[in-house]
């Protein structure tokens, strides 16, 4: 099964084939929870948001006609999850499984600076539109080209690009004041 | 900069093997239950018949004013609920409450669990040990639930599930926000904002008594573009949003400082103690709290309220 492509895994799995579709689960699982991870940080409904990016995969399957590749489509419906998730969240719920991200093997001092530094991130992160969130993190964290970042959020590329400028000009501004201080 | 974007790229978010799984199983659990619904046109009968069903009793409680449980000739209880009120029907052992505005209905599922159907509003699905199981349908999503409590939310296309303490905040948020979308929270407000408000807004019997009589005068920050109260809370509703807490935080104070009679004060008062909390300032919390229990006007929130003084100091 290892070596079988996504498109014969998808076409398996919308003939109602469960190994298939959990075959790619497996495959695609920790990309998208590492996007989720990414997008929201350490948040705690994860899991949750990661069980319906699947569910709605295995619906949208039917609509696949290999164009892009299926870990795009995975990262399609993800950001999407995930951007409902940004609208309806409340700023108490922004950062609650953080020590996840932090090796246990540092000493005190280094793990509280490591919290800080991923507290600030994602707090700065957060003040970002969810369109411009999404592009930042595709582009510049997850290192996606921009035509795979327009694939991925339904946009044209140079509106992705400008998505991304954007966030980053936005980010700059937001962090110089904290520089400066 | 460049640090925000290498901290990001930091983060890893390990899947390990038990979350894998128990999501795996969480995924499959539901799409065996979308499998083991009727065939697809068949399904699209039954919404259409469910909405139907669901238009007419709506129908008759708009025109009746009140709360209504319908039992249907297709073996379901069907329940619509108005605003500010909630009802309570059980069946297989199942306690599910609707809260309103909502419409949901119940009915024992062929394959051993009790399908509850969200059409919108928020729902409480209470099951003792020993139950069966309960099926949720919602918007395009299928949750199987052995939790002793969950918790569905739909609000448009938008469908948010919580069991165990989620499903507690889920009904919380619910309560504040059947108060605050309300006509009676539109009582301070000014001509201006008020355009933006639906023309359905008068209650049929609002939790807090309209005294518009004795409503004081808005007393608007010069400095400050004139806006209602109803106007400062959707302000800082969306600005919670966006997790901007010190707009969040200024609109509300703002919406205390010249509405002090507002039906709004106390969805405000509540808001800003899960913003001093999340600030670790539990002392503000508490203090805020403490106040809607004493005289807050209404009741859903006091009771949010009461539950939230419980969690921050047991």
């Amino acid at each position: 099964m290892a070596a079988i492509d996504d498109r014969e895994l998808v076409a398996r799995a919308i003939e109602g084939d469960r190994a298939a579709f959990e075959q790619i689960y497996r495959r695609h699982a920790q990309p998208a929870f590492t996007l989720l991870t990414r997008l929201l940080g350490p948040d705690r409904d994860r899991e949750d948001l990661l069980q319906e990016v699947f569910v709605r995969l295995h619906a949208a399957l039917a609509r696949f006609r290999g164009e892009a590749s299926l870990l795009t489509l995975v990262y399609r419906i993800t950001t999407r999850v995930a951007i409902d998730h940004m609208r309806r969240r409340k700023p108490v719920e922004l950062v609650d499984q953080i020590d996840e991200e932090i090796d246990p093997n540092l000493g005190p001092a280094d793990q509280s600076a490591r919290r800080e530094e991923i507290r600030r991130a994602l707090v700065l992160l957060a003040r970002l539109k969810p369109e411009h969130r999404v592009a930042f993190v595709l582009r510049e964290v997850m290192g996606l080209s921009h035509e795979e970042v327009a694939r991925i959020v339904g946009a044209h590329p140079a509106a992705a690009r400008m998505r991304v400028a954007a966030a980053k000009r936005q980010l700059a501004k937001l962090a110089a004041p904290e520089e400066g201080s | 900069m460049k640090t925000v974007r290498d901290t990001l790229a930091s983060l890893e978010g390990r899947l390990d093997d038990m979350r894998r799984e128990h999501a795996w199983r969480a995924i499959a659990s539901t799409l065996d239950a979308r499998a083991s619904e009727p065939d697809a046109g068949r399904s699209r009968r039954f919404v259409a018949a469910f909405g139907a069903v669901a238009a007419c009793v709506a129908i008759a409680v708009a025109v009746a004013g009140r709360t209504t449980v319908a039992a249907t000739p297709f073996g379901f209880d069907a329940v619509v609920v108005e605003r500010g009120q909630h009802r309570t029907i059980e069946r297989a052992g199942v306690t599910v409450t609707v809260l309103g505005p909502g419409a949901a209905t119940v009915a024992g599922g062929g394959d051993g669990t009790l399908h509850v159907r969200v059409a919108t509003g928020t729902v409480l699905a209470e099951r003792p040990t020993g139950a069966d199981p309960v099926t949720v349908f919602a918007g395009q999503a299928v949750v199987v639930s052995h939790d002793p409590k969950l918790a569905v939310r739909v609000d448009g296309s938008h469908v948010v599930f919580g069991a165990g303490e989620k499903a507690r905040a889920i009904i919380e948020r619910a309560v504040i926000v059947s108060r605050t979308r309300d006509g009676h929270a539109m009582q301070a407000t000014l001509p201006a904002a008020s355009s933006t408000e639906p023309a359905h807004a008068t209650p049929t019997r609002p939790a807090v008594p309209r005294r518009r009589a004795e409503v004081k005068a808005p007393r608007p920050d010069p400095a400050s573009p004139v806006l209602g109260a109803s106007e400062l809370y959707r302000r800082a509703e969306a600005a919670l949003a966006t997790r901007d807490t010190a707009e969040a935080r200024g609109l509300l104070e703002r919406l205390l400082r010249e509405f002090p009679d507002a039906a709004l004060v106390d969805a405000a008062r509540y808001d800003l103690a899960l913003l001093a909390h999340a600030d670790g300032d539990d002392a503000r919390a508490l203090a805020l709290l403490d106040a809607i229990i004493a005289d807050g006007r209404d009741e859903g929130v006091r009771l949010a309220a009461e539950a939230l003084r419980r969690r921050l100091r047991p």
